[in-house]
């Protein structure tokens, strides 16, 4: 059976955070405390200090990933004990705020814990379901072969073109470079909206140069179906005008393929924009959290 | 309106001898970036995708405006908004831009000539732009906004706030200015009702950092919180050290700041005997099965210790027994309870318990039962049937022995007595002089008097009303109306004077569901208080399901009175020693 960061070693650190949280939770239900349940018990006090513990540790994972000749663990192991140790300290730390909430920076370092374990609950299962789909729908065509690819068809439009006339030539120069390939900001990849476009009317007076939106080729094709190749039309431009068409055909459906790819690419990266500065928010929270305890104790 | 031709010439020397067609824009502003909606597109990963506008001013001069903070690079130097001239280069990225004379040889006069040098070969253009906008073009990267939302979290809940204990200055503007984070934003919790008139005052309780709040603070308010026990004694010492928060937890939710868990007690009382060698109070775990059977006190006088003095003398709860109150008071419970009625002036009359025993105005306590309110109106204190405004006081022998004197002395007077002729020429006339009594008719009024006085007041105290409920005893060798002592009565009030009992809180039940023995009980000398057993049958320990969970502050108290102060006493007394 493949080993994926969810069943690392027989769900190893599964089990661990399954056994700690029960412990956790029967502890919590067992307890008799002389006021209703809160963070300033015994209990409270020892629920606290093994969220904080583990809220570093899991924090830790960020520098262990980053260091790959770290031989502390495997990276997957790491993983499996930060996905599975999470969730169970967000439990730990529930039961230790013993439900009391307020307007306050404890009940902000709780917020904040939530926010990264949901985050962190999207990243597991965009980690889960995305790679597989994405293999699916690209069939087994790396990222930089869809660029060549498209780079092959573009080249090829020009050699066509150029056998055709200079202003073609320039259409469909100007055509690949406005080719919009699905970058750009993170916003723009997730949108994935194809902003492609083609300038029309080249060659100066009198006619004016015009932008207009080329989505999925759509006006180069329509643009190129227009053509009357020259005064005396001849069979092999025309046969060169059917060429283009079907290049530029190829193109759009290639350029659609990579968006969902560069789509799903960014949906994998986006929820660590929001965990992992939501995460350093919330070292610095419990940091006060457990700093002004003791303050105004 | 700007006018513009743009001419591209290609990096590789064969296309730039081809002669490409320009491109021609008529528009109020030529937009430049790297985004494919840009009039001038120059793909490069130091392009934004709107980096820079060229306008024509109306001065008919080119401005060019970047609006990416990069700036353009127009003849080596680094520009955000500038006039172009001709024959000035711009730089972006790798393509370089000149700025050309208007074209002689065209027919149409353009506002500017663009000379564009883009080094890319066509057939480069796709993967140069796609290794640039496939990555995230942003300042705005993960490491940014975790910075920003920590140092965020920092400044808001912390640095701020720490203003209130490092700068007193500024503390009461950053805790009335709002929107401005405090201290406040530490509390754990709300206080309780009693503590929010402090406000967010946190320094007015948690005075140094890092330390527990300490007892000074309470007793600025609290002041005469009195101990458990009594501080003139070493007992003081089981208290050393604790503090008001151990108990009276504050920032809690539910905020209550009286607290109920029977642990707070029981972890001395339920080994008490330990900590105390001599202790009177027995050991207590709980109400339901670890209690000790209610200790009654009973008020007596010890002729011994203290003269005609009332004193509670605990009553041994072992031996039920051997309870008996001396109260000097006749009474019979079962005679008034009876329920065929008993004489009164109204006829039978059926009596309630409440008829006599009312309960004060909070309907905790029972009032203490007197003569005058509660027996007098069926117990008239009237000696001549015929004379219904004859009646003695009650509570003073002295007394009564005057009004019958008084009484007698007039009816002599008035002639209402045995009447005699000389008795009739006594009596002054209209029109003459009051004659004068001799002194033999003198005495011998006053000598009728105080006998019949002496007469009806042994068949008042000896007989008929006094004696109903009084112990009357004969002094010997006394005579005339120093012969009769009545004993006082003094009524038990406060049975049970270490718990609290609320009246009003059982209201619900019969008085006779817990005083039971009263409808039987013929003697004023029997204890009709009821055993624990008898509350047990309602009552239940702390948390049981079963019955009423009952802790011990149900009936008890932490702080007792005439013990001293809290803290202040016991440290003087550790002091002492």
């Amino acid at each position: 059976m493949h080993q994926s960061f969810i069943n690392f070693r027989h769900y190893r650190y599964g089990l661990i955070a399954v056994v700690a949280s029960l412990a956790t939770l029967v502890t919590y239900l067992l307890d008799r405390p002389r006021v209703a349940p809160n963070g300033g018990t015994w209990l409270g006090y020892t629920l606290g200090t093994i969220a904080a513990l583990l809220v570093i540790f899991l924090a830790l994972f960020g520098i262990r990933k980053r260091s790959f000749s770290s031989t502390i663990g495997t990276a997957i192991g790491w993983l499996s004990a930060h996905v599975y140790l999470g969730l169970a300290a967000l439990l730990i730390a529930t039961l230790h705020s013993g439900m009391h909430f307020g307007a306050n920076v404890h009940t902000v370092a709780y917020v904040l814990m939530c926010l990264v374990t949901l985050s962190g609950c999207w990243g597991v299962y965009a980690y889960v379901s995305f790679p597989g789909a994405m293999i699916q729908q690209r069939g087994n065509l790396r990222r930089s072969e869809f660029l060549r690819q498209i780079a092959e068809l573009d080249s090829s439009a020009l050699e066509l073109a150029e056998s055709i006339s200079p202003r073609i030539t320039q259409l469909l120069s100007e055509a690949a470079r406005r080719t919009d390939l699905g970058g750009g900001n993170l916003w723009k990849q997730l949108r994935g909206r194809d902003e492609s476009t083609l300038l029309l009317g080249i060659g100066g007076a009198p006619r004016r140069a015009q932008l207009v939106p080329n989505a999925n080729q759509r006006a180069l094709i329509r643009t190129l179906a227009q053509i009357r190749p020259g005064r005396a039309s001849n069979e092999v431009a025309l046969a060169s005008v059917q060429k283009l068409l079907e290049l530029a055909g190829s193109k759009a459906a290639l350029l659609q393929r990579l968006r969902r790819e560069t789509k799903f690419a960014a949906l994998l990266r986006i929820w660590l924009f929001l965990h992992v500065p939501l995460c350093c928010a919330l070292l610095a929270a419990l940091c006060i959290h457990v700093v002004t305890v003791f303050l105004y104790w | 309106m700007l006018i513009c031709l743009i001419r591209e010439t290609t990096g590789s020397a064969s296309a730039a001898s081809k002669k490409t067609p320009g491109t021609v824009f008529q528009t109020a502003e030529l937009t430049i970036g790297s985004a494919p909606d840009q009039q001038l597109q120059v793909p490069h990963k130091d392009v934004d995708p709107q980096h820079a506008l060229l306008r024509l001013t109306s001065g008919g001069r080119l401005l060019l405006t970047a609006s990416s903070p990069k700036g353009v690079i127009v003849n080596g130097k680094r520009e955000t908004r500038v006039f172009l001239y001709p024959n000035d280069t711009l730089q972006l990225g790798d393509t370089t831009v000149k700025i050309e004379p208007p074209d002689k040889l065209s027919n149409e006069q353009y506002t500017c000539v663009l000379r564009v040098n883009d080094p890319y070969t066509p057939d480069e253009t796709s993967p140069a732009a796609a290794a640039h906008t496939s990555a995230p073009a942003s300042r705005f990267t993960i490491s940014f906004w975790s910075w920003t939302l920590s140092l965020g979290v920092a400044a808001i809940f912390l640095l701020v706030p720490m203003g209130t204990i490092l700068a007193p200055s500024v503390r009461k503007l950053l805790r009335t200015a709002p929107f401005v984070p405090s201290d406040a934003l530490w509390s754990a919790g709300p206080l309780h009702a009693t503590h929010r008139f402090i406000g967010n005052d946190c320094t007015a309780c948690h005075v140094e950092p890092f330390e527990r709040v300490r007892n000074s603070e309470c007793e600025k308010c609290h002041a005469d919180v009195q101990h458990h026990v009594d501080v003139r004694t070493t007992d003081v010492a089981l208290f050393d050290r604790q503090r008001c928060a151990q108990c009276h937890f504050e920032h809690k939710q539910p905020a209550s700041l009286i607290p109920r868990d029977e642990r707070l007690c029981t972890d001395c009382h339920a080994r008490l005997d330990k900590l105390k060698s001599n202790s009177q109070v027995e050991n207590a775990a709980d109400f339901g099965s670890n209690h000790p059977e209610f200790r009654l006190a009973v008020l007596s006088q010890d002729e011994m210790v203290a003269p005609g003095q009332w004193q509670p003398q605990w009553l041994d709860s072992s031996k039920p027994a051997t309870f008996k109150e001396i109260s000097h008071l006749k009474f019979s419970h079962a005679q008034h309870l009876n329920p065929k009625g008993i004489k009164s002036p109204t006829g039978e009359r059926v009596l309630q318990c409440g008829d006599c025993h009312r309960p004060n105005s909070s309907g905790r306590e029972m009032m203490p039962i007197r003569m005058e309110t509660q027996c007098s109106g069926c117990h008239s204190l009237h000696f001549d049937e015929h004379d219904p405004t004859s009646g003695v006081p009650h509570g003073s022998l002295q007394s009564m022995f005057r009004v019958l004197r008084e009484h007698f002395s007039r009816q002599y007077l008035e002639s209402t007595g045995p009447t005699t002729r000389t008795q009739t020429d006594r009596l002054r006339r209209p029109g003459q002089e009051a004659r004068q009594m001799s002194i033999d008719e003198q005495r011998r009024a006053r000598d009728w008097a105080d006998t019949e006085s002496l007469k009806m007041a042994r068949e008042l105290l000896e007989k008929r009303v006094c004696v109903d409920c009084h112990d009357v005893t004969r002094v010997l060798g006394a005579s005339g109306f120093d012969q009769w002592q009545v004993a006082p009565v003094k009524l038990t009030q406060n049975w049970m004077p270490r718990a609290r009992f609320n009246h009003a809180a059982h209201i619900t039940q019969p008085c006779t569901a817990c005083h039971n023995t009263a409808e039987h009980s013929k003697v004023s000398s029997d204890i009709l208080m009821p055993r624990i057993a008898k509350c047990r049958e309602c009552h239940g320990d702390a948390g049981d399901t079963s019955k009423l969970s009952s802790d011990c502050v149900m009936c008890h108290r932490f702080h007792l009175p005439l013990r001293g102060r809290f803290d202040k006493q016991a440290l003087k007394v550790r002091a002492s020693q």
